[in-house]
Order: structure tokens, then C-alpha cells, then sequence
């Protein structure tokens, strides 16, 4: 089964990255504005953590540098752009589905109902 | 941005440059810049357009660097240890240039270890004069301090009392020492030593 084979469950943060980066290529200021927005201010990525993880998914192949950049007026060329590898989308497909079973589990037992 | 706001953030992202110098070199050469650009957009987006505080950033700041600092070192830490597990060992002999070099760097670990604790004690009050909030600023430097200071603190073995430091326990209670007599003199001058 496919789903088997996904590195799953992933931390949170990694999670985080992998979700704002499947919206498009993003360079690291955008992806952590991306997850505040994405959690509604929940969650806020520090600038070491985020560095620390992204790190951690270049070496795993979850995420790869881009060379494509936006227009030059818009562009700083110091920034590097990340967006997401196949095996990156393929765990978060995963996560995400992991997340759904829970989510139907508690809803059989009716744990979602007073929320 | 007025000229004093932007003379700001460029003295906010020299102090986080220095705790960029604490992160291993290699997390340092790969992300160091990288980080002190988003570094200097976050504090733009936070402090100077949403007039957030600036201690509570601060310490936003310290804590996330306190945390990722420890990840990445102990994420070195385990990597070096692989390598060395890796390369055969010379067990005989004088020792190696890799061992020296190891015991170099056990000894320059020591060294990062106080100069973290000052720089981060440093980053806090530069962070308080900065911010006119100084007595946090010192509370948090002195925390920082004795956080250091408690770290470096490692237990030891007791030795045991004897001629040497080594030697057994002698009667009268463990650990506590006989005085040393002095040896008897002959009449002739010279100290009296048992014949082998």
C-alpha cells in the first residue's frame, strides 16, 4: 500500500513546511508567514527552527532548492526558494490521510461533536 | 522606513548574527545569511510595521534560538560521533593526529560553551538597554549564567584516602586521610628506611 511506505508521522514543524510549500515555491520568511497564516497564529516558526528543519528535508529529499525566481523587481537574489520534491507531496498526502483517519475515528465515537 | 527605524533592524540583525556564530559551522555556512535576512524581515513585519513589543520579540527570539541551538549541536554531535564509529582506530602507540585533534576539540567545546553563555547573556542585556527594559534584561543574563555555569558543573569521582590518593581506605571513617608522620631519624642523621 502506498500509504505504508511515507516516512509518517512527521513533527510538526516539518508537517508545517511541507503544507506551506504546497501552495508554491517559497524562499524561508514566506513559508514561516505562510505557516502562521496556515494555523491562524498558532503556530509561529522561529527563525532557528525553521532553518533547522528545512535543513532536515533537504537532506531527506522532502524539499529541494528551485532555481525558478520571481521577476527581478520583485526578487532579492540572497534569497533561496524551496518547493516541495515528489516524495515530499507524497508525505504529506500521507500525513494528511493519517490525520483523516483520526479525524473519522473521533467522529464515529463522537468525540468531535462538542467542538 | 525612516533612516532611524532602518539603523534599528540593522543593529537587531547584528546582535542576532552573533547567535548565528553559535550554530555549527557547517548549519552556519549553509543557512547563516540566509537566516540573518529573515531575521531582519521578521523584525521589520513585527516591530517596526505592527509596533509589536520588542522585548517580547527578543525573547521570542532567545527561546527559539536556545532550542534550535541545542537540535543542531546534539545533531552534530551524533554526526561527528558516526564518523569517528566509521574510521578504524590506531589502539597502540603514541597517539594519533585525529586523537590530539580530538582532544583539541573536546577542549574547544568548553570554550563554545562559555562563549554561548556570554554571548546570549550579552545578546539579553544589549537586548534591554536597546528596549529600555533593563531589569528583565539583567534577570534574564543572570538566569543565563547560572543555567552556564550549572552546566559546566559535572560530578566527579571521589578518590579514595591513602599515601597516593589511591591507596585503601585507611581506619578512622572513608575519605578521611592519616596524617602523614614524619619517618624516624636515626642517630646517625639519615632516615631510618625498612631493608628490602
Amino acid at each position: 500500500m502506498e500509504n505504508d511506505r511515507a516516512p509518517v508521522p512527521l513533527t510538526p514543524a516539518v508537517f508545517h513546511i511541507l503544507f506551506a510549500l504546497a501552495g508554491g515555491d517559497k524562499h524561508g520568511y514566506e513559508i514561516a508567514k505562510q505557516v502562521t497564516e496556515d494555523s491562524q497564529g498558532r503556530v509561529r516558526m522561529g527563525t532557528g527552527t525553521l532553518y533547522g528543519s528545512i535543513k532536515r528535508m533537504l537532506a531527506d529529499v522532502l524539499i529541494e532548492e528551485t532555481e525558478q525566481r520571481p521577476a527581478p523587481d520583485l526578487d532579492d537574489e540572497r534569497r533561496r526558494y524551496y518547493r516541495l520534491t515528489e516524495q515530499g507531496r507524497h508525505a504529506l498526502r500521507a500525513e494528511l490521510a493519517r490525520y483523516a483517519r483520526v479525524v473519522a475515528v473521533a467522529r464515529d465515537r463522537d468525540l468531535l461533536a462538542s467542538a | 522606513m525612516n533612516r532611524h527605524g532602518t539603523r534599528r533592524r540593522r543593529r537587531a540583525q547584528r546582535i542576532y548574527r552573533l547567535l548565528v556564530r553559535l550554530y555549527p559551522a557547517a548549519h552556519r555556512r549553509a543557512f547563516g545569511e540566509e537566516m540573518v535576512q529573515t531575521f531582519g524581515d521578521h523584525y521589520r513585519d513585527v516591530v517596526q510595521a505592527r509596533g509589536g513589543s520588542r522585548l517580547r520579540f527578543w525573547l521570542a527570539v532567545l527561546a527559539d534560538a536556545g532550542t534550535s541551538l541545542r537540535t543542531e549541536h546534539t545533531a552534530e554531535r551524533r554526526a561527528r560521533g558516526r564518523r569517528q564509529a566509521a574510521t578504524p582506530r590506531r589502539r597502540h602507540g603514541r597517539p594519533t593526529r585525529r586523537r590530539r585533534a580530538r582532544q583539541r576539540l573536546r577542549y574547544r567545546r568548553r570554550i563554545t560553551a562559555l562563549a554561548a553563555m556570554l554571548v546570549l547573556a550579552a545578546a539579553a542585556l544589549g537586548t534591554g538597554t536597546a528596549t529600555g527594559h533593563l531589569g528583565v534584561s539583567v534577570l534574564v543574563a543572570g538566569l543565563l549564567v547560572a543555567a552556564g555555569l550549572g552546566y559546566g558543573m559535572r560530578p566527579t569521582r571521589r578518590t579514595a584516602a591513602g599515601p597516593h590518593g589511591n591507596g585503601p581506605t585507611p581506619p578512622g571513617g572513608a575519605g578521611v586521610r592519616e596524617p602523614r608522620r614524619p619517618l624516624p631519624i636515626s642517630s646517625a642523621g639519615a632516615a631510618a628506611r625498612p631493608l628490602p
